[in-house]
């Protein structure tokens, strides 16, 4: 059984596509992880990271709410899902949580689309990244259409 | 009310007796002693052009032709000095230097002289410097504005922008003494002057009390307990919500509330399957209206309750009426406004749902929350006892915070670096960039020129601060306009009739805080919030803010200026 790693923000920009890659997991038979990263770092732009430890603690809270709702949603579709909260840089979450659950597949909702979570140069790069890095397969999902992502053999 | 009221009349004969004994024994002995020691003592006033008192004037007192004064000394904050010779001399000049004022020399005549002579004491009349615009007056004024700028515009952290700003000057004053001593603004010395001590103390005392609230899980248990109350209606979910934001925003601070209250917020918000910002946007307007009821709710309430030595009970006595109206009309109007998202409810949450936020919205730590609730209780009786026996707000906060890290015994390490540094070190930069304008007469200047505005008209002047602080404070941050407004009201107070009332500084506190809900970068709280939105992929947008924001701001700001007319008879 492969398995298929979805970061998501949760909110109800991300329902559409929570629902399209609970589809995909179904067709493929496959496992499917949710992640939620939360990041404090937006504290510091406003000059108040002394309050960092007590929201990081809320926001980790929100994130396990938030992909309570995600599994709700999965499982009303007929598929079980499996949820992971993570705290601190994006990327490093998302290369932690691939080796953690041995994911063959990571999807990134298209930024700008659902409100996701990276720039589109930035998500690209980093799918890249994580094909070269750990060879899984990487996907953009996009008005409900999965675009794989290849290696340029140059 | 009625009794304090008498033993205040019953009082006021005996300390007019006691005043009288003391002038008496100034007067009299004091003389006296004066001759007999061989002193001589002359006393002044010094005032600008607007009859304000100059204070840090040098003083002193010459034989003419002579370099070396006989007697030296500073004028004091009231404006007053008094200079102390040991011989009389036939001839006696006064000379007076300040910065940024027109250096004085005054010659006494034959009948100061023999009046100084004859009795010890001479009472000078007082004396007007006039103001002179330096270049220094130029670069101050530079510097401040760029400072709002690079903070409105955010090119560089609140913090860095006022230390940039307070270096600039310091640097600037020094290289005067080498180049123009035109360019002089102030010294380092000078500027220490214009920190407000009070301030700084009770904003640090209160962040350690709000540390180890924060930590109790009461924000998320109320929210939870708000939405158990509501039975599912989004609409009256939001009424209380915004009743309780309001209240906690005026006991703690709006952007701890809004911080801890986002969060459970938007969990109820989605699993009530309405748009979270629906009740998230409603209550951060709260917030930032209901911390303008009481001295704490607000770092601008904090300020000016420390510039114009108002008190708890004050902001509390004059505020609290006019901000539930402007509450019951934000409330009104956010109901109108997302009465489309009120249709909207679900109907119902799975258990694992209700579980989840029955978990999130418990109590933490329940044993903390007992003694910061006791603590934090005693700290407000302090608040407003205090004032009765004038103890400055920041003592009973000072100790109210060292008697929960005794009781509490918190990693002091950890309640260090849950103070704020950072803003504590903005407020004493910000206040150092606003003394420099001060000292160079860009504050005389403005006060004066919107006092020819308002003339003796005490409502013209309430509506001018309610409505352009408030619309002002929509787009610049809230705290070094009211900073830099302070002077502007303390000269408007003192030279209207009516301002001795202090409704000014209400008007002030108004402004600020209402105009915060103009935009989605008028406030703090507003960011946090945004921040915090964004995390669960719910962004405000700047758009969506202001549709709401701007009526909102402008539907409590005249409230707010109709409110202050009517308590303080300004019709």
């Amino acid at each position: 059984m492969t398995t298929i790693l979805y970061p998501t923000r949760g909110g109800p920009n991300s329902y559409p596509n929570q629902d399209k890659v609970i589809e995909l997991a179904k067709t493929r038979q496959a496992e499917l992880v949710f992640l939620y990263v939360s990041d404090v770092r937006f504290l510091g732009n406003l000059g108040h990271t002394a309050h960092a430890p007590v929201i990081e603690s809320e926001l980790d809270q929100m994130g396990e709410f938030l992909l309570v709702m995600a599994q709700e949603r999965a499982q009303k579709a007929g598929w079980d899902a499996r949820t992971v909260v993570r705290k601190g840089d994006f990327s490093e979450a998302l290369k932690a949580v691939i080796q953690e659950y041995r994911v063959d597949t990571v999807i990134l909702g298209a930024p700008g689309q659902s409100k996701a979570v990276t720039t589109e140069t930035m998500q690209t790069d980093l799918l890249l990244l994580l094909i070269e890095e750990f060879g899984i397969e990487a996907m953009v999902l996009q008005d409900g259409d999965f675009t794989p992502l290849t290696v340029s053999e140059e | 009310m009625h009794i304090l009221s008498h033993r205040h009349r019953t009082w006021i004969p005996l300390l007019a007796i006691l005043a009288g004994l003391a002038v008496f024994w100034l007067a009299g002995p004091g003389n006296a002693r004066a001759l007999q020691n061989g002193t001589f003592l002359i006393t002044g006033r010094l005032v600008d052009s607007q009859a304000q008192p100059i204070t840090a004037a040098e003083i002193s007192a010459l034989q003419p032709g002579q370099e070396e004064p006989l007697a030296e000394v500073e004028s004091q904050e009231n404006g007053a000095w008094s200079l102390q010779l040991d011989d009389l001399p036939q001839d006696l000049v006064i000379e007076i230097h300040r910065p940024h004022f027109d250096s004085q020399s005054i010659t006494l005549g034959d009948a100061d002289l023999q009046t100084l002579a004859e009795t010890g004491t001479l009472r000078t009349e007082a004396i007007t410097l006039e103001r002179r615009i330096t270049a220094g007056f130029w670069v101050a004024t530079l510097v401040f504005f760029a400072v709002l700028l690079l903070i409105a515009f955010e090119k560089l952290h609140s913090t860095t922008a006022a230390l940039l700003g307070a270096s600039a000057i310091f640097l600037v004053s020094a290289l005067a003494a080498a180049f123009s001593p035109s360019f002089f603004i102030f010294d380092f010395e000078r500027a220490l002057t214009y920190i407000n001590w009070e301030v700084i103390f009770l904003v640090m005392a209160m962040m350690i009390v709000i540390a180890v609230i924060e930590g109790t899980g009461i924000f998320q248990w109320t929210a939870f307990q708000a939405y158990r109350l509501s039975g599912g209606r989004s609409w009256v979910l939001v009424l209380i919500l915004i009743l309780v934001t309001a209240v906690a925003s005026a006991l703690l601070d709006n952007f701890t509330t809004m911080l801890l209250m986002t969060p459970i917020s938007l969990q109820i918000g989605l699993a009530l399957g309405i748009n979270p910002l629906a009740l998230i946007i409603p209550e951060v307007l709260a917030s930032n209206v209901g911390g303008i009821t009481t001295l704490i709710g607000t770092p601008t309430n904090i300020l000016i309750g420390a510039y114009a030595d108002i008190g708890f009970n004050d902001f509390l006595v004059n505020q609290t009426v006019g901000v539930l109206v402007a509450l019951a009309a934000l409330s009104a109007y956010v109901i109108w406004h997302y009465r489309k998202e009120w249709a909207k409810v679900s109907g119902g949450i799975s258990e694992t749902l209700y579980e989840r936020l029955e978990k999130n919205g418990r109590i933490k730590d329940p044993d903390a929350l007992k003694k910061s609730s006791i603590v934090f209780l005693f700290t407000l009786i302090g608040f407003v006892l205090g004032e009765r026996v004038h103890v400055v707000p920041a003592v009973p906060a000072l100790i109210g915070a060292t008697v929960l890290l005794i009781w509490l015994k918190p990693d002091i390490q950890a309640m260090i670096k849950a103070v704020d540094w950072t803003t504590l070190v903005f407020f004493m930069a910000l206040f150092m960039v606003v003394g420099a304008i001060q000292e160079v007469g860009l504050i005389s200047i403005a006060a004066t020129t919107l006092s020819r505005v308002i003339g003796t008209n005490l409502g013209l002047g309430i509506f001018l601060i309610v409505i352009g602080v408030g619309t002002l404070s929509t787009a610049i941050a809230n705290i070094p306009l009211a900073a830099s407004m302070l002077p502007v009201v303390e000269f408007l107070s003192g030279s209207i009739p009516g301002g001795s009332s202090k409704v000014r500084y209400y008007a002030l506190s108004m402004g600020a805080a209402m105009g915060g809900n103009g935009f989605l970068v008028g406030a703090e709280a507003n960011l946090v919030t945004a921040g915090i939105t964004a995390q669960a992929g719910t962004p405000i947008s700047f758009k969506e803010f202001y549709k709401i924001g701007l009526p909102v701001t402008f539907i409590t700001l005249i409230i707010g200026y109709l409110w202050l007319m009517i308590r303080f008879n300004a019709f």
